[in-house]
């Protein structure tokens, strides 16, 4: 059930943004390709 | 993963530096494609990562979890609650600590990628591509070269030749790249 919750959202994510809702990094190849696929973000720490 | 950065969160100080962090937490921030991998296969590699039984008296470097929605705070909680029957412990023994994230601010260039500063004609390359070192540490193909460039990572010279034609790197860094990994 939580993946299908997760699997929901579209790229740009609005529910998961970016901190500033932007990815600027699109020159390269690679960085403009992943730059439109659907994300999500984890954040955590590890000491 | 397509996307990696460092920075601070789970405090309420406004604009934290690594000087001063005030009551936020050091973080890593990961962008991942869900229909690779999931939030919850994530959260398995986070509990194997560390022991959830100790955590840090700092808060700059706790044990923590950044929860940025409902969904990812249940989700989170259960996977506490599924550590705690996997190592036959109760809940209330472990440490690691689920918070909101409430803001996440990008840490200083010199924190991002570090080890392409150990390549630093190759960094200068990159820097040309991006407006400013938040772009950088925004961007996959750094995000890939600092991996493949970090002797201690499982890395898979196969897949690198595969794609590192589209880092759209000259001749001469790209065979740097192959060499070392």
């Amino acid at each position: 059930m939580l993946l299908t919750m997760f699997n929901r959202r579209e790229s740009p994510a609005a529910e998961l943004p970016l901190e500033d809702g932007v990815i600027s990094a699109q020159t390269l190849t690679l960085d403009k390709e992943t730059a439109v696929k659907r994300y999500e973000t984890i954040t955590f720490g590890l000491g | 993963m397509l996307r990696v950065r460092v920075g601070y969160c789970g405090g309420v100080k406004e604009h934290p530096s690594y000087y001063d962090l005030g009551d936020h937490t050091e973080a890593v921030s990961i962008d991942f494609d869900p229909e690779v991998i999931s939030y919850e296969e994530i959260l398995d590699q986070f509990w194997d990562a560390h022991d959830p039984t100790r955590n840090n008296a700092s808060r700059q470097y706790l044990h923590a979890l950044f929860y940025r929605s409902e969904a990812q705070k249940v989700a989170a909680e259960e996977s506490l609650i599924k550590v705690a029957a996997k190592r036959d412990i109760p809940e209330g023994k472990i440490e690691t600590e689920i918070i909101p994230i409430r803001e996440f601010t990008y840490a200083e260039d010199y924190h991002q990628k570090y080890y392409l500063t150990r390549y630093a004609e190759l960094r200068e390359f990159l820097v040309q591509f991006y407006p400013d070192g938040k772009a950088l540490a925004d961007s996959t193909v750094a995000m890939r070269l600092n991996a493949y460039l970090f002797s201690g990572l499982d890395k898979s010279r196969e897949r690198l030749a595969l794609e590192i034609e589209s880092y759209d790197l000259p001749e001469d860094y790209r065979a740097l790249v192959l060499a070392r990994v």
